[in-house]
């Protein structure tokens, strides 16, 4: 893990030296442990000292069979991150071998006690029907929660927890995001709420179908990346849930992103290359109004990566597709060696 | 005292093409002289007044010399004629006069140089002045030989553009005529300055000074909003008749009620100028460094085979500037010889994200990229950010 230090007038500087499991005192260095397949940071300890989430979802847990894996909780100390505590799966009650705990993590304070909290997810737990658990932030230590129960039975190879998401709205209420991109062929994405308290309640789900118009096949994919935000302002949370390998148009794996909203549409890919993966990452931002200058539009913004996208002759070259504002209307296509300036 | 400072004199450079009669130096110009030179601004001819000096005609204004802008409103000239290719500025420093105080200026100037490389796009590249290596285009940071102020010539992509300083010389300077020289006019000459700034031309030292204050006609699409911290934004005292009493420019605010709003200045024939002080001097800005990068957006990267740009993609505000960044994996892309994947940085500005800059793993001392794209691009697989916060 690598990390950099913000700062003003446009620079950044690497900070500390590339982490390990072994500089950061988490565990010794394993092929395949897969440290840092998974990131977030948050004030665990509330006030201002910030910690990063690590995952390390294929770690082999001592004396213990198969990839279960292991969340690491680091702090900056000043030269060097170091550990302060690692979550493991049997401290919210999951048991079995290969769960892939801490292949997806997200921060927010879902309990407004000022410490932020982690959700975790576990895609693999129990043959890959998967599971997200809650762990609230503590002084000292993490304070195992409990695992959520989306509104739907859910079978193996769901994969429910491989992506998970929360953002709250001004009250305090916390929308909670995850997805289950293997289940019932398609794809889903579970909601739930938080109205504070350390209980999370199912909210129902989201499905393609919902949208007019759309339907999900087989392999979609859909909630193998989820985000909510409120972005619109309106303090109305809106969903949006990735199905990277939907077939758009007899083009197989373009991809789409579904945004559940007052208004809800689908995202697709312009002239899609085939297997762009439309939807695996996205990130919601305001990309042209400063928080203290005048400009530009108010609105937040959404920017979608296409990691398999073909340009010319170069395979799975890769874009980035940016939205501007609540209309959702494309904005900016990025290819790595995109620029307006002169060359 | 204030300095009396910023005076943009533009020389007109034999490519004043269909723009009016066309300039050359002449030997046979006794200084002086004065004229007036059609020029074109934003699809308007204006005649500007030029005065003979050193045997060359100058204009003693912010415009360049060429088409009207297609977009930018703070830069002087267009995107064929007026950027520097490849984001390289080549420049070269002549000494003259007294030989400390010229290497000392000439430290600064390479320093304020290095400052503005390590925040922009922008290279510096130094050559030395008149040697055989000189490039078509490049800036000639001199000293003035008469006690006039400091100016830069032209804008930019025009043969010979000099910069010349008098008196103290400080890195606000250096910035500032090097940002007119990359395409920057003043904040004050904005559209939109009426909301931000009360110009009171009374106060001028000289009518003609008027040039450095006048508006651009024109309002194509704007690279920031009205920046008040600009390293262009003028103080209150530039030009001034009376550096106490008589600001060419204060602080406007479009709400009479704000408290702080008048009754600061009364210049010696009575009249009540409103508005708070501008102190001006900035450094490069905040804005002025999100100008830049549209300006002169910088190549990141090219699209390969299984580089698979957008992996990954997390969106905050880096560097504190107020507009939300987005760092972008490409988890396969090549660095050395090893694909060890990087994370390509784009920067938010008033119209959005440009290309920033690129993180890799070699940032970190001791930090081998593994080749082979089996087993290193996953480790650029997850981007995450901490915002508004320290760790």
């Amino acid at each position: 893990m690598f990390a950099y230090r913000g700062q003003h007038r446009g620079k950044l500087l690497a900070v500390g030296t590339a982490n390990t499991q072994a500089s950061t005192g988490v565990g010794s260095n394993e092929t395949n442990d897969m440290f840092g397949a998974a990131l977030t940071f948050g004030h665990f300890a509330g006030g201002t000292t910030g910690y990063v989430a690590v995952g390390s979802p294929f770690e082999q847990l001592p004396g213990l069979s198969g990839s279960r894996g292991l969340v690491s909780i680091l702090r900056w100390t000043g030269s060097s991150f170091t550990s302060r505590e690692n979550l493991v799966p049997a401290s919210v009650g999951l048991t079995s071998a290969g769960g892939q705990f801490g292949a997806a993590l997200a921060t927010g304070d879902l309990d407004n006690d000022g410490k932020d909290d982690l959700l975790v997810g576990a895609p693999a737990d129990v043959v890959g029907t998967g599971a997200v658990a809650t762990f609230f932030g503590g002084a000292t230590a993490m304070v195992a929660g409990t695992t959520l129960v989306p509104s739907d039975t859910l079978a193996v190879d769901d994969r429910f927890g491989a992506s998970v998401a929360a953002a709250s709205i001004p009250g305090g209420a916390w929308g909670v995001i995850a997805g289950a991109p293997g289940h019932a062929g398609p794809g889903r994405a579970y909601k739930f709420i938080g109205l504070g308290g350390r209980t999370l309640t199912q909210a129902g789900s989201l499905a393609q179908s919902q949208i007019p118009g759309e339907t999900g096949h087989t392999g979609d994919n859909f909630g193998a990346k989820v985000a909510v935000a409120d972005f619109d302002g309106t303090g109305n949370l809106a969903f949006f849930v990735g199905a990277p390998n939907k077939p758009i148009g007899g083009v197989a794996g373009a991809g789409e992103v579904a945004v559940f909203a007052s208004t809800s549409k689908v995202i697709a890919p312009t002239s899609p290359s085939g297997n762009d993966g439309f939807g695996t990452a996205f990130a919601i931002g305001n990309f042209d109004r400063g928080a203290h200058s005048p400009g530009g539009n108010s609105q937040n913004d959404l920017a979608i990566g296409l990691p398999g996208r073909t340009l010319d002759t170069a395979s799975a070259a890769g874009k980035l597709d940016v939205y501007q504002g609540t209309s959702l209307a494309l904005w900016r296509q990025i290819y790595e060696s995109t620029s307006n300036g002169p060359q | 005292m204030k300095l009396r400072t910023w005076l943009i004199l533009f020389a007109l450079p034999a490519c004043a093409g269909d723009l009016g009669s066309a300039v050359e130096p002449s030997e046979e110009l006794p200084d002086g002289t004065t004229g007036v030179v059609h020029m074109e601004r934003g699809g308007q001819v204006l005649d500007v007044p030029w005065v003979a000096r050193g045997g060359e005609r100058w204009v003693d204004d912010d415009f360049s010399i060429g088409p009207p802008p297609r977009q930018e409103a703070r830069v002087a000239t267009t995107l064929t004629v007026g950027k520097w290719a490849n984001d390289h500025v080549p420049f070269c420093i002549h000494l003259t006069g007294d030989d400390a105080e010229s290497a000392s200026d000439a430290a600064l100037i390479r320093s304020s140089l290095q400052t503005l490389a390590a925040i922009s796009p922008m290279h510096f590249d130094e050559f030395t002045c008149d040697g055989a290596a000189q490039p078509a285009f490049f800036l000639d940071y001199r000293h003035r030989i008469d006690d006039g102020s400091n100016v830069t010539t032209a804008g930019m992509g025009h043969d010979g553009n000099t910069i010349q300083f008098t008196g103290t010389l400080t890195e606000h300077i250096v910035t500032h005529e090097t940002g007119h020289a990359l395409g920057y006019m003043h904040e004050q000459k904005r559209p939109d300055r009426q909301r931000y700034v009360i110009y009171t031309p009374a106060c001028l030292d000289d009518p003609d000074k008027d040039s450095q204050f006048a508006q651009v006609a024109s309002t194509p699409a704007e690279l920031t909003p009205y920046d008040r911290v600009s390293v262009m934004q003028y103080g209150s005292f530039n030009f001034s008749s009376n550096s106490t009493t008589c600001p060419t420019l204060t602080w406007g605010d479009p709400d009479p009620a704000h408290a702080t709003w008048g009754g600061k200045f009364v210049t010696p024939s009575g009249q009540h100028i409103l508005g708070e002080e501008i102190i001006g001097k900035q450094p490069w800005s905040d804005e002025d460094i999100n100008a830049t990068y549209q300006l002169y957006e910088p190549v990141l990267g090219s699209p390969e085979s299984n580089d698979r740009f957008g992996t990954a993609v997390v969106a905050a505000d880096f560097d504190g500037d107020g507009y939300d960044d987005l760092a972008v994996g490409a988890i396969g892309e090549q660095v050395g010889s090893g694909h060890g994947g990087a994370v390509l940085l784009y920067k938010g500005t008033m119209n959005g994200l440009v290309a920033w800059r690129v993180l890799q793993e070699s940032d970190f001392a001791g930090v081998t990229t593994r080749a082979g794209i089996s087993s290193a691009p996953r480790s650029r697989s997850a981007i995450s950010t901490a915002t508004a916060s320290r760790i």
